[in-house]
């Protein structure tokens, strides 16, 4: 049985289509990529699985459940987990407590403990503080565990982003343009991080990818999917999609009109 | 002279408990409340009610007034998280919060005398045992904001969307932030009726909320200790400007605006005041001058 299920999906903007139609599909394990211009739907998308926009017509099936009757911190909860285009963590905690709200983001004891700090609180606190390390340990941020987030370098607020992301040990993971503005070195690192994170994870973790950069979902996805205006124009392996004159006439032709 | 120290004593430890809970409301979960006398007030009435008609002590009558608050912030509270009030509308709606319950009060005459308020409360209120109170407030408050709880309003406040999206229920979690500024308001509420032994509806004014407000604003965002300063500076500058006589209440003004204009992140600006902190600063500037004075003797 397939992990997501995402069938005939339609979100309307008002009178606008951001995306019709839309099928996808992801086993668990597999790791798929998306991409397409820039307003092809695919962030949108993602706002749909994890519950922020709503869903015109179709539906979205996670692991057996029909997501639209969640809420967006339910999905989560469920196995679902992403990053943001633009970075969004939590920039003013250390890079500690930003995965540690990753790994529990429901306080597991009562107020009255938190009021008094009581054993039970700071036992919990304590435990929370060393899973957090060892996640960071794993994707080799430990260094940074005290240093506030939001004055770390681009390239590992990135990557603390995702390390806060697989700290809730979703099912699947949402990648929302990780390689976005950085260079070829900082991305072919990211390349090999992903992939680090895909293979040696306890929940077998299925990946989505958005990503512009071609040649990291060409490294990293055995599977493509490419949006174009709202609907999925094709879908292939790597060698398929980049010589498919449709995908190219997407890029290209944008570019064209544009101009 | 004593009784004039006891009595900005009092009136210190009192602003510091009100403030203690808006730090966590707005310091720490993000969200400006502009109507936070309006809990003083329930808190107020709720315990005086509790202390002349059903005979209790000051402290279960000070931990009424605050659960009797608190439960009027469950109830004000999930509307207004419910419908995803932040930043302006939030602020507003609460000032209009404060003015329902000054009017609400004003009109009710059985056991509360409508508008003339009620006389004759016992003074409990000893500074001793206000500034105790306040003490172990700031106490557990601070801890509070160390726990889960205090670092998932914080992630509210820091960024709500990834917050919600990583499995933080923040319609929850605003609530009960709300609920604990409410409580420690209502508990506030009570020790100020206790002091002046009457309160009337227009005792809690829109200018106590402002208070508050300025005081976590001026002590800094994301911090516990410099809002306690604050509180106390706030609360004693009005007496120490008396000299000035007329003038005072302007230059209360004027330095509220220099602080702003200066220190814009508030007097501790998210960190916490420790004696570590202390040493650390007075190490730096200390380096800075060796650096100086090297310099001078190149």
């Amino acid at each position: 049985m397939s992990l997501l299920e995402v069938k005939n999906l339609t979100i309307q903007f008002g009178g606008l289509k951001a995306i019709s139609d839309v099928d996808l599909e992801i086993n668990p394990g597999e790791m798929i990529g998306l991409i397409g211009p820039n307003g092809a739907g695919k962030t949108t998308l993602f706002n749909a699985i994890t519950g922020v926009v709503d869903i015109a017509q179709g539906s979205i099936t996670f692991d057996g459940k029909n997501l639209s009757k969640y809420k967006p911190n339910q999905i989560a909860h469920l196995g679902i987990s992403r990053t943001f285009q633009n970075i969004r963590l939590f920039s003013k905690m250390t890079a500690e407590e930003n995965v540690s709200i990753g790994i529990s983001s429901v306080a597991d004891y009562d107020i009255i403990s938190a009021f008094l700090g009581l054993p039970n609180a700071r036992k919990k606190d304590r435990e929370t503080r060393e899973k957090a390390r060892e996640y960071l340990a794993q994707v080799n941020l430990l260094e940074y565990k005290d240093a506030i987030a939001g004055s770390l370098p681009y390239g590992i607020q990135r990557k603390l982003e995702i390390a806060r992301a697989i700290a809730t040990r979703p099912k699947l993971l949402l990648l929302d343009e990780p390689a976005a503005g950085m260079n070829n070195e900082e991305t072919m690192e990211l390349i090999e991080f992903i992939r680090n994170i895909h293979r040696h994870n306890e929940t077998n973790m299925a990946i989505i990818l958005i990503e512009h950069h071609l040649e990291v979902v060409m490294n990293l996805c055995s599977d493509i999917t490419v949006l174009n205006l709202g609907s999925v124009l094709t879908r292939g392996n790597p060698e398929e999609v980049q010589n498919n004159p449709a995908v190219i006439k997407a890029y290209i032709g944008e570019r064209r009109s544009r101009a | 002279m004593y009784q004039y120290l006891s009595g900005i004593l009092t009136i210190i430890a009192i602003n510091v408990t009100a403030v203690c809970g808006l730090t966590v409301l707005t310091g720490f979960t993000g969200l400006f409340s502009m109507g936070h006398a309006g809990f003083m007030s329930l808190g107020a009435y709720a315990s005086v009610i509790a202390m002349l008609y059903w005979h209790f002590p000051f402290i279960p009558a000070m931990i009424f007034g605050g659960l009797a608050a608190a439960l009027v912030g469950l109830i004000v509270g999930y509307p207004t998280m419910k419908g995803k009030m932040r930043g302006d509308t939030f602020a507003i709606a609460m000032l209009g919060f404060s003015e329902t319950v000054r009017l609400g009060l004003s009109n009710i005459y059985p056991y509360i005398n409508g508008a003339l308020g009620i006389s004759d409360i016992p003074r409990y209120s000893e500074a001793w045992v206000v500034t105790l109170i306040a003490a172990f407030c700031v106490y557990i408050t601070y801890r509070y904001t160390r726990s889960k709880h205090g670092r998932i309003a914080l992630s509210i406040r820091d960024e709500e969307t990834a917050a919600e999206l990583i499995g933080v229920n923040i319609t929850w979690e605003k609530i009960k932030s709300f609920m604990i500024s409410a409580f420690f308001c209502g508990m506030a509420g009570c020790m100020y009726a206790c002091y002046y032994t009457f309160i009337t509806p227009n005792t809690f004014s829109t200018t106590t909320s402002n208070n508050l407000l300025a005081a976590v604003v001026f002590g800094g965002m994301g911090s516990v200790t410099g809002p306690t300063i604050a509180a106390a500076i706030l609360a004693m500058l009005p007496e120490m400007l008396r000299f000035v006589q007329k003038w005072r209440l302007v230059l209360y003004g004027a330095v509220m605006i220099l602080v702003m204009l200066f220190r814009p992140e508030g007097l501790m600006g998210g960190r916490e005041f420790s004696i570590k902190g202390i040493a650390r600063w007075f190490r730096k500037i200390f380096s800075k001058l060796n650096r100086r004075a090297g310099e001078v003797s190149k």
